[in-house]
């Protein structure tokens, strides 16, 4: 059996305290838990504090570019089904520059997981508002506190159309662990919003500030992830009541699910010299008579 | 050589099936035996707006535009206002009077001109409108006289395959109310058709299609694409065929996830490519970087429309040379080729593939409208020519040999590091695209960053001698006065054009096509250029970018005249041998 350090590459360059170390450890746990394969475990990334997840992860990883990498995940996932494919990368990454990737990819249902390494914060560039920062939130770009709406990622996602839906919290790492394995689980794109502190440059979204809004969605008393109601609830009280745990789950159609099934070898395993099959499309620009 | 041509251009409304018309024609003469090539001209729109076909046929191999017509078929005004001076002694005009008010007649030019009331007709014997194009296709069959088997084996695959038997008796009821018309009630005169040049082993293609063809050949099993012309033919087709071929096809939310997504198949392990236009490739810049710096093979096919911004999106130029050359911050290598006909867009997108695998970079194959989306008859596509080589991919037993320990980004000799995909054991590893050292993580290191871009520009040498970039072609006289230099579908024209003169004027040009664009030939560029007291550089683009990317390399600078047209028109090969004519 792996061992978190099997899995651990280089030691993270982090501020220490910050919240994305408990991630890094909560996706080994799922990895580990799951039974997962080294070489069949994919982690690919953009760019910011948070996509340097897989640096630091000793599985098959890819370090994109700034916002993408979900078509990046997408790509590697369509041309080999058989891999466990999963996304992460900070809010800025996600929902500014790759939030419409982030729409897409929830309607696609292509069968990968998505991590957002939510700190509310551009954490590289050091401290600047961020597209899930609070109102009047102040940085350095947003002198007189941040002026626009936060985004509601577990709203978007939603009615984006993602099939899995959780939420998760740093200081909670055997929880979060347990959010990621049964993300990887789920058959479609799953969705984690993970709150991440940045120590350094978010003074606002601490771990006491998240600690006080949270609670445990499995104890509500009308607790069903199913329900499309019940978890457009919760989303919508994101943001002064933090749920924890898995909100919306659902099982549909995978992208590409019928032509996977009858190609069971996978597009990145097929004998790609195929003279014949070729032969018959150049038949069809033939003289005839 | 073309010693016999003539040109037929079908002319209409968009939407009056001057399209399926010129379809269908295509498919009798290349049925018939002759050479063609077919122009289109047509708006960005759906309905309205003024759409021209032309059909050329030839008794040779024929890759230009004519540009002049020999048998003009008008189905509304605008057909006069942009075709009359396209007209000659000796054209005949065929037009219908239900759209068309006024004609403007050039007289004294020995122009025939037939009134043919082509909707009229179709309504009265058949009750609709829409078989007008049937009748004006037994229009040219009587005036080219051509085999009424002809017609109908079209029909067959056009008509009656699609639409029914029934469909298809009218239509070839329409077609003989056509040829009886012209032949006892207006005693049309007759055309002479060029030579029927072939019998068999021919095909007719876009070259679209063309690329597609070469990509499923070339081992291609994914593809992820946004709809933009000229270049949609290509994902559709791309769309219905990837699952005969157990590969993916993905439509993307825009040209950067297209491309991403290809790059994300191409770390996967499968061959993958996007294709599009202007817009497309403008947005896929960055990644273009990405590809180069975490060396995952990427192909994208840029099918070139006139820029810029939206530009001319349905009609033609060569005006993303210096994009594709320089786009995305950072030094890249890169390899940039160029088709110049539908064979060349078959074999080049084969070779493609190959070359992206073994350098591990991006190639971007550059394609024009006027290649993309006309048809052209050409020798059957010789697949057993196309190889498949992965380069320095390794497999899970050379990765797990004793001893042996696995660096995604080794330094080699010749650059290239070998390669293991995801799934493979011993192959574990991180794509960068910051930069990285040996293993593939993060670094800022500065001697192992000057280290690290040596060795990823030094695999630009690899692709140069390597079998699959497509080296230079030449034609014309070994002893020519000029030299004239052109990549795409002024090769064609080129090609066509020095024959034209040799044979008038007697006067001899020495073509050179230029087919790898990067990495440049200099040598060869360099040799050709000092041979010839002036050299034509003939391009489509205002910034003479062609010429640029040759002055970038080789000195002589004052040998080259450019030579430009920048109006979204594709050169004809008379236009060509004015401009020298002028230039001398």
């Amino acid at each position: 059996m792996l061992t978190t350090k099997d899995l651990s590459y280089n030691k993270p360059t982090w501020c220490p305290g910050c919240g994305h170390f408990a991630i890094l450890n909560a996706v080994q746990r799922a990895i580990i838990e799951l039974g997962l394969k080294k070489e069949e475990t994919v982690c690919v990334s953009g760019i910011g504090c948070s996509s340097k997840l897989p640096e630091y992860l000793d599985v098959y990883g890819f370090h994109t570019m700034h916002g993408r990498s979900l078509p990046h995940a997408e790509g590697v996932k369509l041309a080999n089904p058989e891999l466990n494919v999963i996304a992460a990368g900070g809010d800025g990454d996600g929902f500014a520059i790759g939030c419409s990737h982030f729409v897409h990819a929830a309607r696609r249902n292509v069968d990968i997981t998505y991590i957002l390494m939510n700190n509310q914060v551009y954490s590289l560039t050091k401290g600047q508002t961020s597209p899930t920062s609070d109102r009047g939130f102040v940085t350095k770009t947003s002198p007189d506190g941040a002026e626009e709406a936060p985004v509601n990622v577990l709203m978007m996602a939603l009615t984006a159309g993602a099939t899995f839906i959780a939420n998760g919290f740093s200081s909670d790492v055997v929880g979060l662990g347990n959010i990621i394995a049964s993300a990887i689980k789920h058959k479609g794109f799953s969705f984690v919003n993970v709150m991440s502190p940045c120590v350094t440059f978010n003074k606002l979204n601490t771990y006491d500030f998240y600690k006080n809004q949270a609670y445990k969605v499995e104890e509500s008393a009308d607790y069903n992830p199913m329900s499309y109601e019940n978890a457009l609830i919760i989303a919508s009280e994101y943001f002064y009541k933090k749920p924890l745990g898995i909100i919306f789950k659902v099982e549909t159609s995978v992208f590409k699910e019928t032509y996977i099934s009858k190609n069971p070898v996978p597009p990145a395993k097929q004998d790609i010299s195929n003279p014949a099959a070729c032969e018959r499309i150049i038949e069809r620009y033939l003289k005839h008579y | 050589m073309i010693r016999d041509s003539l040109n037929i251009t079908i002319n209409g409304e968009a939407g009056d099936g001057v399209l399926s018309a010129g379809e269908i024609l295509c498919d009798v003469f290349f049925e018939a035996g002759v050479w063609l090539c077919t122009y289109k001209n047509f708006p960005s729109r759906i309905r309205g707006g003024h759409t021209s076909y032309s059909i050329r046929i030839a008794d040779d191999f024929c890759l230009s535009r004519a540009e002049k017509t020999d048998i003009l078929l008008a189905f509304d005004e605008d057909a006069f206002l942009a075709h009359n001076n396209e007209l000659k002694s000796g054209s005949i005009v065929i037009y219908d009077p239900a759209k068309i008010k006024n004609i403007i007649k050039s007289d004294n030019m020995g122009i025939t001109y037939y009134e043919i009331p082509l909707a009229d007709l179709s309504t009265k014997n058949f009750a609709k409108a829409l078989y007008k194009n049937s009748i004006m296709i037994g229009v040219v069959a009587a005036i080219l006289e051509i085999d009424s088997k002809h017609i109908q084996s079209s029909f067959i695959k056009y008509i009656k395959a699609k639409k029914g038997e029934e469909a298809f008796k009218i239509n070839m009821q329409a077609y003989d109310l056509g040829v009886q018309y012209y032949k006892n009630v207006i005693n049309g005169k007759n055309m002479k058709m060029p030579a029927c040049g072939f019998n068999k082993d021919m095909m007719m293609i876009s070259g679209n299609d063309s690329c597609v063809i070469g990509a499923l050949a070339g081992g291609c099993r994914f593809i992820a694409a946004y709809p933009i012309s000229p270049a949609t033919e290509i994902f559709e087709a791309m769309c219905s065929l990837m699952p005969e071929f157990g590969g993916t096809a993905l439509q993307a939310e825009d040209e950067i996830a297209a491309v991403c997504a290809a790059i994300g198949a191409g770390f996967g392990g499968t061959r993958a490519m996007s294709s599009t236009s202007g817009p497309g490739i403008s947005l896929m810049a960055e990644a273009i970087g990405l590809s180069g710096c975490s060396e995952v093979p990427l192909v994208i096919i840029d099918a070139q429309r006139p820029g810029p911004s939206t530009g001319l999106p349905t009609k033609t130029e060569q005006g993303d040379i210096n994009h594709v050359i320089f786009c995305s911050h950072g030094d890249i290598p890169r390899i940039v080729i160029s088709a110049g006909n539908v064979r060349e867009s078959f074999e080049f997108t084969a070779n493609a593939f190959n070359l992206a695998e073994i350098c591990q970079c991006p190639v971007i194959l550059l394609s024009e409208q006027s290649i993309a989306q006309n048809k052209f008859a050409v020798k059957k596509f010789d697949l057993s020519k196309i190889e498949i080589d992965r380069g320095k991919l390794l497999s899970e037993e050379e990765l797990l040999a004793p001893g042996y320990k696995f660096a995604r980004y080794e330094f080699t000799n010749d650059g290239i590091s070998p390669r293991a995909i995801p799934s493979q054991k011993g192959g574990v590893h991180l794509c960068n695209g910051n930069e990285h050292e040996e293993s593939g993580r993060i670094t800022e290191d500065p001697e192992l960053r000057t280290k690290m871009t040596d060795k990823r520009m030094k695999k630009i040498d690899a692709a140069r001698v390597s079998k699959y970039l497509p080296a230079p072609k030449y034609f014309g006289d070994e002893n020519a006065k000029y030299g004239i230099i052109v990549t795409g579908y002024n090769s064609g024209v080129a090609a066509e054009a020095i024959d034209k003169i040799k044979t008038s004027k007697g006067c001899s040009y020495k073509v050179m096509q230029l087919t790898a664009l990067l990495p440049f030939p200099d040598k060869e560029a360099l040799e050709f250029i000092k041979k010839y007291d002036k050299i034509f550089v003939i391009e489509n683009n205002k910034s003479a970018q062609l010429s640029g990317l040759i002055k970038m390399h080789i000195p002589l600078h004052d040998k080259l005249v450019s030579i430009l047209k920048y109006d979204g028109i594709a050169f004809s090969a008379d236009e060509i041998v004015r401009k020298l004519m002028e230039a001398v």
